[in-house]
């Protein structure tokens, strides 16, 4: 049986989003085209009652929201396409973050408001401070490869490419045993080392992510250079 | 509340002043572009001006898209004998200077050098060739459309909103479309706007925003446009999806409800004298407060 689309089950989530919305960002619309939700409008920055900002934007909303993150494009051409803006040049959306970060930070994904009061402000906040000439005022990543590796060496809490593909390796295709090599490179045997660390990352990192991330991380290909 | 005197202190806070700098970068942009044009194109004389709302004089400052015609003689092969090799060697032309994004008639210039690399200089220049020596209809060339060319005659369309006595309206009307994402094209608003009010153009502001909004509320299903340069030829109901009508039915739905709640602010913002240095300081603010939350870090690639 095919997987009904998020929204319409329990059949009040539309009628509810749309109310909420109606109430707290009366310039956000939304309409469903061909299986997606999609929202059109602005969305104001605010901060102790004041509005420093507004951008025009569209979000789509995929099919398998929210475990897949909404989409987001700003529609007045007010922040240039490319890369050193975070934006991916082919499709003209924002990138808040690694995509790998979303599905591992929030399995179950986040709502609708969190994700555009958290994530999507965020990124405009940092839009902001960089008209104004100033830098990324909560980082940026790297593009490309590197900022993934930035990535999972954050989130496994190593250092070095080699020990984030080694790690990704492991949880991908292996079966933790106590006697095997640590991934992390020390010379010593898993047990003696980061089984822990490694027990729990497998909880949270579902193969298919490590699979995928070992794969496209491993491919002999030049990366762009850091901004 | 006194909604005529909320609705004009929004068209001021909206209005492109002279000086101001915006101005001052698209003359500069308009000046260069130009110069340019004319090198590139030195053994023909081609007619470069102003138009869109500019000319209208219907801008808003929350779009303020400048447009540069440039229109070719008729008997002149200088920049291509068809249309399209006007279109395509103006562009390319355009392109020593800039990142030129090709939309259908227009070429909409973005930076090139690395200091402004991608950055939108809001300025569409439009390639055009006029149909007889009166120099009045022009064709203009359609990238994306079957129907490849077409005939228009960009001094009525100026015209015809410049001189409808509803350019409050129709500016307030577009802010609103900015505000709310509606993907109507301003010269279809602009039309629809002069139709719905012909009857009502000494009427208050609020009253002629209501009857619209009312217009699009109930009989969207319904609404066309006509081309005022050419009234039985150019069929703009493409412009018209079923999707831009949903658009303008359900926002106008809304926006009755908040108007008749007395919440204009809701739909056109609060006007304050923006500050800069409120401004500087509620970023500064928002950011240190949202800097212990652990916020992502933005990426990209190809
Ligand atoms: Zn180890």
């Amino acid at each position: 049986m095919p997987r009904s689309a998020w929204y319409k089950f329990p059949p009040d989530t539309l009628p509810k989003l749309r109310a909420e919305l109606e109430q707290r960002y009366p310039t956000l619309h939304l309409f469903e085209r061909a299986g997606f939700i999609e929202l059109l409008g602005s969305f104001p920055i605010e901060h102790g009652g004041i509005e420093i900002d507004r951008f025009k934007i569209q979000i789509l909303l995929p099919p398998d929201f929210p475990k897949a993150p909404p989409f987001v494009w700003e529609t007045a051409g007010r922040i240039p396409k490319i890369l050193d803006r975070h934006i991916y040049p082919a499709s003209g959306n924002c990138c808040f973050f690694y995509p790998d970060e979303y599905r591992l930070l929030y399995p179950d994904g986040m709502s609708f408001f969190d994700f555009i009061q958290g994530p999507m402000r965020d990124y405009f906040l940092g839009q902001l401070a960089v008209e104004a000439g100033q830098p990324w005022p909560f980082g940026q990543r790297a593009h490309g490869k590197d900022g993934a590796f930035e990535f999972y060496e954050e989130f496994f809490g190593v250092k070095g490419k080699e020990i984030v593909l080694n790690y990704l390796k492991c949880l991908a295709y292996e079966t933790l045993k106590g006697h095997q090599w640590c991934p992390c490179g020390s010379g010593r045997r898993l047990r003696n080392c980061h089984m822990t660390e490694l027990s729990q990352l497998r909880k949270r990192v579902p193969i298919d992510i490590a699979g995928g991330a070992f794969k496209r991380l491993g491919e002999p290909t030049a990366s762009v250079k850091r901004p | 509340m006194d909604i005529d005197k909320y609705l004009n202190d929004v068209l001021e806070s909206q209005t492109l002043t002279d000086d101001g700098e915006e101005m001052k970068a698209l003359r500069k942009r308009r000046d260069e572009v130009e110069k340019l044009l004319r090198e590139s194109f030195k053994d023909t004389n081609p007619v470069i001006r102003y138009a869109g709302s500019f000319s209208k004089k219907t801008m808003i400052k929350e779009s303020y898209d400048l447009d540069i015609a440039c229109y070719f003689p008729r008997n002149d092969d200088d920049a291509g004998s068809a249309l399209k090799d006007i279109y395509r060697n103006v562009r390319d032309a355009l392109k020593k200077k800039y990142t030129v994004d090709p939309k259908n008639s227009a070429l909409r210039l973005k930076g090139l050098d690395a200091d402004v690399h991608g950055t939108d200089f809001h300025i569409d220049v439009v390639p055009g060739r006029f149909t007889d020596d009166d120099q009045k209809d022009v064709y203009l060339h359609r990238e994306n459309d079957d129907k490849l060319r077409l005939k228009t005659n960009p001094q009525i369309h100026v015209d015809h909103v410049r001189d409808s006595g509803v350019r409050d309206a129709i500016r307030l009307v577009k802010y609103w479309r900015e505000r709310n994402g509606i993907e109507i094209k301003t010269f279809v608003l602009e039309i629809i706007v002069i139709e719905t009010l012909k009857d009502k153009k000494d009427r208050k502001l609020q009253t002629q925003l209501q009857h619209i909004w009312t217009e699009f509320r109930d009989n969207s299903a319904s609404l066309s446009a006509k081309d005022p340069a050419n009234p039985e030829g150019n069929d703009l109901a493409a412009f018209l999806s079923e999707d831009i009508k949903t658009q303008l039915r359900q926002v106008s739905e809304k926006t009755l409800k908040q108007v008749d709640d007395g919440q204009w602010e809701n739909t056109f913002g609060k006007v304050t004298a923006k500050e800069n240095n409120t401004r500087t300081s509620a970023l500064a603010a928002a950011i240190s407060s949202r800097a212990t939350g652990q916020p992502h870090k933005p990426y990209a690639e190809f």
